[in-house]
């Protein structure tokens, strides 16, 4: 018993530091000014934390459009899901398996391929759709279809949604009041969790924003690319981890609001 | 008319013919259950009470109303399924507070009902807990609380104490009897298990593929099955073929089939003494099963097993393989053709 929860630390501790290495040695890496016979130069260097937060406009108005290029189009897919996945599992149940199927596509779909398909069937045809924002927007909405399928459908028959409609029916509240009121505001774990996964996925990709958006859209995958080819080590470092920060604290607050929300629900 | 009436009722699921011509009344203030096995079709005619499932054909009177084309948010039915369906967002006073909201109740007044209700099912300690924090009875007593307090024409228990461990479930079926006796609610009980059925009803609805076997209060259902299904779904019948019960108690019976309860019969190493009007037979012991103070004896008479059941007795214990005598009167064998 004892020697195999002494594996489990030294499984846990090798874990970590695998995970976490990289990103202490950027960090340190961000605060120095290179690295000289294997240590960090000039350490604490401080300079390049103070141009990001104090000159580097830029790279603040990349991430803001990142941030808005993430949000519209998981609320699109939200949205689309939630009311589809609601009508399936109360009247169309057997539909589960083909909405299941479509929403596994982007799995198998490369983003280059679904980029470059969307380029040609849209692009230059003068219509909403032949705007490369809409464009991507409605890209993003497809490609994290798999998290939002799997979030939601998971929560819809974990609250026994049928039966909890039909209870509510019977006690006289009307569709919709039993949908906003009691489904879903059970579905908040699901939708936050959906969303964050779908959060990461778009914040972190670069190859589809490129292909669609080209240079005229920039955002904070596109503005690291360009400076890890063009940048300062150091100064790319800084951005770097400022990514990362953003990305960790938005994980943070929606895992704090899941278990807030589960709290609640305990007490 | 009967409080509750079912006319030529039939339901499709598709090309599967769930529910066929059911015709039957209901008195106002009945505990009434619907016994029979999985897919008999018990739970959509409850559905269809309800308004949850529409009919194919046939009418549903409701308190003198044709309430078969009805939205279900006007028939007055209240139901309490297996899985509970509490609201898992709202407190316990929340969820039981939730029809009377919907029926727009003055505040004041939901409050003393909710209260009044919630100490009726014994969960006055629990009212600002949330159903997740609640054991599995309590769960259910929260979703009978929330189904009894709107005061419904009906309610409907589609069973309701599947989902419950055993002590437990005795001691709901006990409650809700209670609480529909103190109420005077129509109830209408769905459930598989015939205990349960007897414990709690006025009446019994034996179902069958469909169509209903048998009606009758629990005693009539128990000493008089109609049938064979009847006999092999209510009590523990032994159900025996003529051929062979008569090669073995030269009877001449010429039913197709004899039933005979475990209860009724007497099991002894000796031949009794005084056999007038008793049948008896020999057989050997296989085995001895005890169930709290009763031990049921399965005897091997040759072509047919005997379940015999006895109150405990020190003095009558049988090993496998004993010789022993089943005696039975012949008035107490049910021929069922």
């Amino acid at each position: 018993m004892k020697k195999s929860n002494a594996l489990h630390y030294v499984v846990l501790i090798v874990a970590t530091i695998i995970f976490i290495a990289p990103l202490l040695f950027v960090l340190i890496y961000s605060f120095s000014n290179g690295w000289m016979n294997l240590l960090p130069n000039e350490f604490p260097n401080t300079q390049f934390w103070h141009e990001l937060f104090f000159e580097s406009e830029t790279f603040w108005e990349n991430v803001g459009r990142s941030i808005i290029l993430c949000i519209v189009p998981i609320i699109i897919s939200l949205l689309c899901m939630i009311l589809a996945m609601y009508t399936i599992v109360m009247h169309f149940p057997q539909l589960d398996g083909i909405v299941q199927t479509i929403s596994m596509l982007p799995y198998t779909l490369r983003g280059v391929v679904l980029a470059i398909s969307i380029l040609t069937l849209y692009a230059g045809k003068g219509t909403i759709f032949s705007d490369r924002i809409v464009m991507l927007f409605c890209v993003y909405a497809v490609i994290i279809l798999p998290f939002v399928y799997r979030g939601l459908r998971n929560n819809l028959y974990a609250i026994n949604t049928k039966q909890i409609v039909e209870a509510a029916e019977l006690l006289g509240a009307s569709g919709l009041y039993t949908f906003f009121r009691i489904i879903v505001p059970n579905m908040l774990t699901g939708i936050a969790v959906s969303a964050l996964l779908s959060f990461g996925a778009i914040f972190t990709d670069y190859s589809i924003v490129k292909l669609i958006g080209g240079n005229r859209f920039e955002t904070a995958q596109t503005f690291l690319y360009y400076q890890q080819k063009s940048g300062y080590g150091p100064k790319t470092a800084s951005y770097i981890i400022m990514v990362f920060i953003i990305i960790f604290s938005i994980a943070i607050i929606s895992y704090q609001l899941q278990k807030r929300n589960d709290k609640d629900q305990s007490k | 008319m009967a409080y509750i009436h079912f006319e030529k009722v039939n339901k499709f699921f598709g090309t599967n013919h769930v529910l066929k011509d059911i015709s039957l009344d209901i008195e106002q203030g009945q505990l009434v259950s619907f016994l029979g096995p999985s897919g008999c079709g018990k739970s959509t005619l409850l559905r269809c009470l309800s308004g949850l499932e529409s009919v194919t054909s046939g009418q549903i009177f409701l308190d003198g109303r044709d309430v078969t084309d009805v939205d279900p948010r006007r028939r007055g039915c209240s139901m309490v399924f297996q899985q509970y369906s509490l609201f898992p967002n709202l407190t316990v006073r929340q969820n039981v507070a939730f029809g009377l909201k919907m029926q727009k109740v003055p505040k004041h007044e939901i409050d003393a009902k909710v209260t009044e209700m919630l100490q009726m099912v014994g969960l006055s300690e629990k009212t600002n807990q949330y159903p997740r924090a609640l054991s599995g009875g309590q769960q259910q007593r929260v979703a009978l609380a929330r189904a009894l307090v709107v005061r419904p024409k009906v309610l409907l228990l589609d069973e309701p104490l599947s989902a419950i461990d055993a002590l437990l479930r005795k001691n709901l079926q006990i409650e809700i009897r209670k609480l529909q006796k103190d109420l005077g609610i129509t109830t209408l009980f769905v459930t598989h298990d015939q205990d349960e059925a007897m414990v709690m009803s006025d009446n019994i609805f034996l179902f069958n593929t469909g169509s209903i076997e048998q009606t009758g209060s629990p005693i009539e259902m128990y000493t008089k099955p109609a049938s064979r299904y009847a006999a092999s779904f209510i009590g523990h019948y032994n159900i025996i073929e003529r051929d062979s019960f008569n090669a073995k108690t030269r009877l001449g019976l010429t039913c197709q089939t004899i039933a005979i309860r475990p209860e009724i019969m007497d099991i002894t190493a000796e031949p009794p003494k005084d056999t007038d009007g008793l049948i008896v037979m020999k057989g050997k012991v296989n085995t001895s099963i005890p169930h709290g103070n009763i031990i049921r004896f399965t005897v091997d008479m040759g072509d047919f097993n005997l379940d015999v059941d006895i109150l405990f007795d020190a003095t009558k214990t049988f090993a496998t393989g004993d010789t022993v005598y089943v005696s039975v009167r012949e008035m107490d064998i049910l021929r069922i053709d």
